[in-house]
């Protein structure tokens, strides 16, 4: 299962930050602290999986946001790979374009599209026209 | 879709737009204060706010929050927002509620309340937020309350697609939550049926909340198989065009099938045959695809139909009924393997672990043990070495490790002999990470040793027991040293006897076969015991072993008897037993027919040389070389000069021994060696006397060799006074002799003997006329050789002109060559050219520097650079900086640069733990200098432990920065306090480098263990380590001063270059104090693959196919530093026979040369 999701930049300042498990709030300041410590110094030619802890952090880097999956280490790599980017798919489609401008004013619209795609830990809805037509029903919603 | 930037709420916006252009940290606090006073006053205040304007505000307390500041008001309000009918203000109130409430909140009642008034609502929008919120807090109250309502929810007819997908998730969350909450039996077979839904999506989210569900209770469950497995088929067999919304880049819904496979691994293969053979189709059809060209170039594709790849192989190994699927599983793996994608190659890596290291039970796959399955055990575990080999960065993670030592318990005995070789690949990079496998293989080897040829069966290779097994096996071992515990290391020793008593016994077969296999296992084991050498009785035995082995008959085992007993030779212990087979060994060098036996001969004589036999051995190889094949007469050459120069407690022996060298082999003597021996009489007065006369008689035998010329004239030019007395070997007659050889000689010759002559006129006044006209003569004064003519030149001005006391100042007799020269002869190289002058005769500098050389200078300011076959050659270019050097040439300088390096050897770091401690603590695991020279060439690691404290450290580089976590854990069962790790530099250090650490809480918890960060910039370049001072309190005041492992090569950073890039790099770097050489023992063994890793490690790039000797390392790297950038360029010689190297860096920076050099040389 997915323990917590990150949205962090290259400066260390998180975007988003999803959390599966009960972590105390000092607990989950550290693990933001490690993860961006273990995710940033890693090379384009590395693997995008990295051993964290007793669990793996599957990522991807976008222009300068890292998007990181932490999840059991004997879960499957690729499908956690791929649902970050079915999910940035869906932030781009969404905010038309999506930088990271768009993920601070728009924070509380993140979630809801996360909370979308991913619920309690595992993934919910991969159809991306599926959660667009969601999100379009709450945006006009008011 | 309408963009979704710029509407919303503008007073949020603008807020955010002022934090974001707040300057500084403080001024961001003071607008975020500023908005806390006026949200409390909006929230305070009598006006009631309308639902926009909570919002608003509940959101900017939610957006203060995320930026990491404490919110303590405002819950209130958030609750309220729930009960709204406006979805954006039950949104943000939900939102609210899962970001910030714990689930003891006093307001948790009101919450579930609303939750509860949502839940029943006709609006499946309000429903499906509830729903969500109950996910993301997932309480045990939530649980009791909701656990019985959500199920409903889920299989009700009436309820939405969005709505079941939440409910599946949502109940997910409530069972991990509570435990022992199960949905009633009634629900069981309606939920599995949600696997059939139309909507992928409600399937996609419950086959999660059915996985965890068949964990608990699988049988009640099972039914969900069947209706997996034809789920699976239709995706499987779908066409991309079939599943539209589902469909990822080409790969019907992955994500869906990927928790089919996952789900379908809870349980064993299924027995229905029809539901199995439809399962069988769908892996085949997953594996078949995999060899289609792929329908796009996206990666997302490809991951995509990888993830489904690699879950169905998952699949099959968790089966362990299909061998066919297996074998094909296994071929996709090895595909992988060589994939360009690092991605690819590490998840391959990953399943090939599990592949190696499962257990395969089933019957039909029993039935195919033999044939297949250990086969394909064997060849993952191969493969993975294999791997490994081509890189190195790459290593299985932790988890694996036990698992991959255990296979050398593994029945089938082709998989032990697989996996050993892989194990020992995996020991060489972490040793004490794999430990375990050494009691392992031991008790493994116990078996087979102890097995009767017909215990094994297959396995037994003309009636011996699994020879080859037995040989890898002792090869582990000595990667290590005698194990620790004494039931082990007993065990150890019980099998090395036996397969010493194996050795007595009559041979079962007189078959080749038999002897070769049995002896190998011997010799395996004679190694390790050499390699252990810890036990005398057995080393004995072993030396006994191997003398009856060198009267064998056969060729081969003589050859080999000689190649080991060189080990032997080098133990304490076995020394003397190895002496007793001298007569053996020199019968051997005269009579045996096979030039590699009796170089392996010679080989063994150097090795088992010392005081009391030096004289014979080295009489014997003198009147060996004589005959001895051309091939190994330089080696020999140098052996004897080194033995010779070792062991002489008489030098006129020695000079004896150099000047028959030359006389029997003169084609053969290095310059090295004939510097050397003139450097030993220079330096021995008692000697000189007695080489002149020596070197005045050699010169008379008809047929002279030209280095003896050489010696000859500059020990004449030296000494040839002190036997001129004698009427037989007067100045005229020194002169004519030499002088008789002058035309035989080449040019670099003539030129040392024109220095002997001019010389001469100094010694032997009385002669000026006679060694004038030699100048004189047309051959000389017009030579068409530049050196000599202007040697000639200069003498003859000099003679005439100079006073007889200038001239005797000039032309004083050599100094003493200086004990340690190279040093002292960079400073002098520099100097040199402001020397032009002749004035400074007198000088303390000048004198050091008297030698012919000085001469020339002192006679025409033109420096003189063609010096190459000159003596002076001696100084200019010592005989190690000639990178072209045969590696054999080392051994000599080792002789010479003895003091040298062991004084450079006290240079590792002495602060000794043991002794600050107080006395609690007496069994220290690894001390402190242990930690750090392992991590040199590594970046994590244990840095130090005792009974108290184990200290890790786990650090990461770029550049010219880098970041350095140390974990303290405390092992003991109370509390450390007042713990407070200092870090300092000295005031050098703090120059080079700047280090920031963040501190740490003053207490750690029994068993716990801290964290603290330290960031690191390197400056400049650095030599010394900062300090590490660790105090805490515990049983009283503790103190631990340590070393932090921070050493230059930390910022070192690999390149690559071409042959030609390297060489003409190398050659710029010429410059004696650019380069720093150290030449040195093995301190450990000479695996190449190891070395390898130590470099990488170090940081080095490794060059391959660069050097011409492919046993050469070559390798490139850059320091980074803030101030500059240091090339380094690296050459490591080894020489396998001495087990020596020789380490030679070159950079632009003198300094960095040297620190790269002295932190290498510990790592070999």
């Amino acid at each position: 299962m997915i323990r917590f999701i990150l949205i962090q930049n290259r400066a260390g300042k998180t975007r988003l930050a999803k959390w599966y498990m009960n972590f105390d709030d000092d607990e989950k300041q550290k693990l933001i602290e490690e993860v961006h410590a273990v995710v940033t110094v890693r090379d384009a030619k590395h693997t995008n999986f990295v051993e964290f802890r007793n669990f793996k952090i599957v990522y991807r880097r976008y222009a300068g946001l890292y998007f990181c999956i932490c999840v059991d280490v004997n879960d499957n790599n690729l499908v956690y790979l791929e649902a970050i980017h079915n999910f940035v798919e869906v932030l781009n489609e969404y905010f038309h374009n999506v930088c990271e401008l768009d993920l601070v004013f728009n924070f509380y619209k993140v979630y809801s599209v996360v909370d979308e795609m991913f619920l309690a830990g595992e993934i919910r809805e991969t159809s991306q026209t599926k959660v667009l037509k969601q999100l379009l029903v709450y945006n006009s919603l008011e | 879709m309408p963009a979704v930037r710029g509407d919303g709420m503008r007073g949020l916006a603008v807020f955010i737009s002022d934090i974001r252009n707040c300057k500084s940290k403080e001024a961001e606090i003071k607008r975020i204060n500023k908005e806390l006073a006026n949200i409390r006053n909006k929230f305070k205040g009598d006006k009631t706010l309308d639902g926009y304007q909570k919002k608003k505000y509940v959101c900017k307390l939610l957006f203060i929050f995320l930026l990491g500041h404490d919110i303590d008001f405002g819950h209130m309000e958030a609750v309220n927002l729930l009960s709204s009918n406006k979805y954006s203000e039950k949104q943000i109130g939900y939102l609210f509620i899962s970001v910030l409430m714990n689930a003891n909140n006093d307001l948790m009642k009101l919450i579930i309340q609303s939750i509860k008034n949502d839940l029943s609502s006709r609006n499946p929008i309000h429903v499906n937020l509830a729903l969500q919120c109950i996910a993301n807090i997932g309480s045990r109250e939530m649980a009791e309350t909701f656990g019985n309502e959500i199920p409903k929810l889920l299989v009700s007819g009436e309820t939405i697609d969005v709505v079941k997908q939440s409910a599946a998730l949502c109940l997910l969350r409530l069972y991990r939550a509570l435990p022992d909450l199960t949905p009633s039996g009634e629900w069981t077979s309606r939920i599995i049926h949600l696997l059939n839904d139309q909507h992928m999506g409600v399937v996609t989210a419950a086959v999660s909340v059915i996985n965890s569900l068949v964990n608990r209770s699988p049988d009640e469950y099972k039914g969900c198989v069947s209706l997996a497995v034809s789920r699976l088929s239709r995706i499987v067999t779908a066409s991309y065009t079939d599943l539209q919304d589902y469909t990822y880049y080409f790969v019907p819904a992955p994500w869906l099938s990927v928790k089919l496979l996952r789900l379908l691994q809870n349980y064993p293969p299924p027995d229905d045959p029809g539901v199995r053979g439809r399962l069988n189709e769908c892996l085949e059809t997953i594996l078949n695809k995999a060899q289609e060209p792929p329908k796009s170039k996206k990666v997302q594709h490809s991951n995509a139909k990888n993830a489904i790849l690699f879950e169905a192989i998952s699949l099959i190994i968790h089966m362990d009924s299909e061998p066919n699927l297996l074998v094909r599983a296994c071929n996709q793996l090895g595909q992988f393997l060589q994939h360009r994608e690092t991605n690819l190659r590490y998840l391959a890596l990953e399943s090939m672990c599990l592949l190696a290291t499962s257990e395969f039970s089933h019957d039909a796959v029993k039935k195919h043990q033999d044939t297949v399955i250990n086969a394909l055990k064997q060849s993952a575990a191969l493969c993975l070495l294999r791997l490994y080999r081509a890189l190195p960065d790459l290593t299985p993670s932790g988890e694996w490790t036990s698992r991959i030592i255990h296979l050398l318990n593994d029945q089938h005995m082709g998989v032990v002999t697989a996996a050993v070789s892989v194990i020992n690949s995996l020991v060489n990079r972490s040793p004490d990470e794999y430990k375990g496998c050494v009691s392992l293989a031991v008790s493994r080897l116990s078996r087979i040793v102890t097995a009767s040829y017909t215990d094994l069966q297959d396995y037994t290779y003309y009636f011996v027991p699994a020879p080859w097994l037995s040989v890898k096996l002792l090869r582990l071992l000595q990667n290590y040293p005698p194990p620790d515990d004494p039931g082990v290391r007993g065990r150890l020793n019980e099998c090395l006897e036996t397969i010493l008593n194996k050795a007595q016994e009559p041979p079962k077969s007189k078959k080749v076969q038999h002897s070769n296999a049995k002896n190998a296992i011997l010799f395996e084991a004679i190694s390790l015991i050499i390699h252990m050498d810890s036990e005398p009785n057995l080393l004995v035995r072993a030396c006994n072993q191997l003398g009856q082995f060198l009267q064998h008959r056969e060729t081969n085992l003589r050859y080999l008897a000689l190649e080991s007993m060189c080990l032997l030779a080098t133990s304490e212990f076995s020394h003397d037993a190895v002496k007793k087979h001298q007569d053996t060994v020199i019968n051997a060098l005269k009579t045996e027919r096979d030039v590699s036996v009796r170089q392996r001969a010679v080989d063994l004589l150097y090795a088992m040389c010392d005081k009391s036999n030096s004289e014979e051995i080295v009489s014997e190889m003198l009147s060996y070389l004589e005959t001895a094949d051309y091939s190994i007469r330089e080696e020999m050459v140098l052996k004897v000069a080194i033995l010779a120069e070792k062991y002489a407690s008489d030098y006129t022996w020695y000079v004896d021994v150099i000047l028959n060298l030359i006389r029997i082999a003169g084609d053969y003597v290095s310059e090295e060696v004939w510097y050397r021996v003139i450097q030993i009489v220079i330096n021995r007065e008692d000697v000189q006397g007695y080489a002149a006369k020596t070197v005045f008689e050699a010169l008379q035998a008809p047929a002279c060799h030209e280095n003896m010329v050489k010696v000859a004239g500059y020990i004449l030019g030296e000494f040839g006074n002190l036997i001129a007395g004698d009427q037989r070997s007067s100045p005229l007659i020194q002169f004519q002799l030499l002088h008789s050889k002058y035309h035989l000689c080449a040019a670099s010759t003539r030129a040392l003997l024109l220095t002997t002559y001019v010389k001469f006129i100094n010694l032997f006044p009385e002669i000026k006329a006679d060694i004038q006209t030699i100048l004189k003569n047309h051959s000389n004064i017009r030579s068409a050789d530049a050196e000599l003519q202007q040697r000639t030149v200069e003498y003859l001005q000099l003679t005439s002109i100079a006073s007889t006391d200038v001239l005797a100042t000039v032309l004083e007799e050599m100094p003493p060559f200086p004990e340690r020269e190279s040093s002292i002869l960079a400073s002098l190289k520099k100097k040199k050219p402001g020397m032009t002058g002749g004035v400074a005769t007198t000088g303390k500098e000048y004198k050091g520097t008297m030698n012919n050389n000085a001469l020339n200078d002192i006679a025409s300011p033109v420096i003189n650079s063609n010096a190459s076959a000159d003596l002076l050659g001696l100084n200019s270019s010592p005989p190690t900086a000639v990178p072209s050097n045969q590696s054999n040439a080392s051994l000599l300088v080792e002789v010479f640069g003895d003091s040298g390096i062991s004084a450079n050897n006290t240079s590792a770091l002495n602060n000794n733990i043991g002794s600050s401690m107080n006395s609690t603590v007496a069994g220290v695991v690894v001390s402190n200098e242990e930690g750090l020279k392992k991590l040199v060439s590594k970046h994590n690691g244990v840095l130090f432990e005792n009974e108290l404290l184990q200290i890790g450290v786990k650090a990461e580089y770029r550049q010219n920065l880098g970041r350095i976590s140390l974990f303290y854990g405390n092992k003991t069962n109370s509390q450390f306090m007042l713990f407070f790790p200092s870090i300092s530099c000295t005031e050098q250090l703090q120059k080079c480098v700047s280090l920031q650490a963040k501190p740490v809480e003053p207490i750690i918890d029994a068993g716990a263990q801290v964290q603290q960060q330290i960031n690191v910039e390197c400056v400049n370049d650095f030599s010394d380590l900062p300090t590490l001072l660790v105090e805490f309190s515990y049983n009283g005041p503790q103190r631990f001063p340590l070393k932090l492992p921070l050493t230059l090569n930390k910022f070192l950073e690999q390149t690559v270059m071409d042959s030609e890039t390297f060489f003409s790099r190398w050659k710029n770097l010429n410059n004696p104090s650019q380069e720093a050489q150290k030449i040195f023992k093995a301190k450990h063994g000479m695996d190449g693959e190891v070395t390898k890793t130590k470099l990488i490690g170090f940081g080095f790039g490794l060059l391959e196919n660069v050097d011409p000797n492919p046993e050469n390392f070559v390798c490139a790297g850059i320091v980074h530093s803030k101030a500059v950038q240091v090339g380094v360029l690296l050459r490591l010689e080894p020489n396998m026979q001495a087990q020596m190297y020789r380490l030679t860096i070159r950079s632009s920076k003198d300094t960095v040369s040297q620190r790269i050099c002295e932190l290498l040389f510990e790592q070999f």
